[in-house]
């Protein structure tokens, strides 16, 4: 370690804040042209500044400098783009969400309507009702059609030997019934 | 008008800061980190700091954070010196033109370095403040909320403990060589 004379140490903090002139500065020198201790002291501080002062500049990557300004002056602008961007989705998407909903509601809506309908029906009838049901309606058609023969026949006669009147009178009173449904 | 300041202020400062932010860290993705928070407090607290102190502002976030970060992550810095991660050949050289010179120059300025690591944080930052920024001992004072005296004396001391270390290590690297060239 270089030792320094004690009144030199304030000359060398002066030289290197840069205000030691006029004689004091001329005394300094003059010291260390004598003083090889100080010399070698002054040379190394002189050194450290030196390096201090030139050490490299660091440059701040790009990427740093964009994000700063995507966190302050653009952050607004980024706002605005990305709301824009939201809406214009939104705009697309708000027709086609809706179509797509109806359809889907249509759908299950008829799913669910058919399933009832197929459920009501085998809920209410048995296949032994539904056959006697038709075997029902097969009898009454046979009993119209047999009626409506017997009263043809007996209508031709009625006209040729009655008032077509009164046979048209009797002919409904007998047939209506059984349009109606009653059985006779 | 806040943009166009801001632009300018980022666009001159960004490098100063990251390059303290770097020299302070010794991590570049630390210094990454610490520059985009500094400026991004800035344009948050626009209105509040005055126009004239807008520079000494920053850097007085920027110090305070790293001195934040240096103490919350102690260990791993220390470890970050040992590797001494930071590579200067990503800095800017002064003189490119000269490898042989680069190469030398980078040596001293990584011992350097080391040495300022034994140094304590505010004195190193300091000196880096003073003789790497260029900023007087008043900006320092405000800076670090200090008289700019205590300042003076603080890098005037530092100076010298640097001297100090650099000399040890010239010492112990002059008996090694010496021990070496016996043995051979």
């Amino acid at each position: 370690m270089n030792n320094i004379c004690h009144d030199i140490e304030q000359n060398m903090n002066d030289f290197f804040d840069g205000c030691l002139r006029g004689k004091k500065r001329r005394q300094f020198f003059s010291h260390l042209k004598r003083c090889e201790s100080c010399r070698d002291s002054f040379k190394k501080e002189k050194e450290i500044v030196e390096q201090l002062q030139s050490l490299p500049v660091s440059q701040c990557p790009e990427f740093v400098e964009k994000l700063i300004k995507a966190s302050t002056i653009n952050k607004r602008e980024i706002q605005k783009k990305k709301e824009k961007k939201d809406l214009q989705w939104t705009f697309f998407w708000k027709p086609v969400t809706a179509g797509a909903l109806a359809v889907a509601f249509i759908l299950v809506f008829v799913l669910k309507t058919s399933q009832t309908n197929q459920e009501t029906i085998k809920s209410s009838y048995t296949q032994e009702e539904i056959k006697r049901a038709r075997d029902q309606a097969k009898y009454s058609l046979a009993l119209v059609a047999h009626t409506l023969k017997k009263e043809e026949k007996r209508v031709v006669k009625d006209v040729v030997l009655n008032d077509i009147s009164q046979t048209i009178k009797k002919s409904v009173s007998i047939v209506l019934p059984i349009l109606g449904g009653d059985k006779k | 008008m806040k943009k166009v300041l801001f632009k300018k202020l980022l666009k001159e400062q960004k490098n100063h800061v990251y390059s303290y932010a770097c020299m302070m860290l010794r991590n570049q993705e630390d210094a990454e980190d610490v520059t985009q928070d500094a400026f991004i407090r800035l344009w948050q607290n626009w209105e509040a700091v005055n126009s004239k102190k807008r520079k000494a502002w920053l850097i007085r976030v920027t110090h305070n954070r790293c001195i934040d970060l240096i103490r919350n992550k102690r260990a791993t810095i220390i470890q970050q010196r040992i590797n001494s991660d930071m590579d200067l050949d990503k800095m800017t050289s002064h003189d490119q033109n000269r490898p042989d010179q680069r190469i030398e120059e980078k040596e001293i300025q990584e011992n350097l370095l080391k040495a300022m690591d034994q140094l304590q944080e505010t004195t190193k930052s300091m000196l880096l403040l003073h003789y790497y920024q260029g900023m007087t001992f008043e900006n320092i004072g405000q800076i670090l909320e200090m008289k700019p005296n205590t300042v003076k004396v603080a890098v005037h001391r530092g100076r010298k403990r640097l001297r100090e270390i650099l000399s040890n290590d010239d010492i112990i690297n002059k008996e090694v060589l010496d021990h070496e060239q016996y043995l051979s």
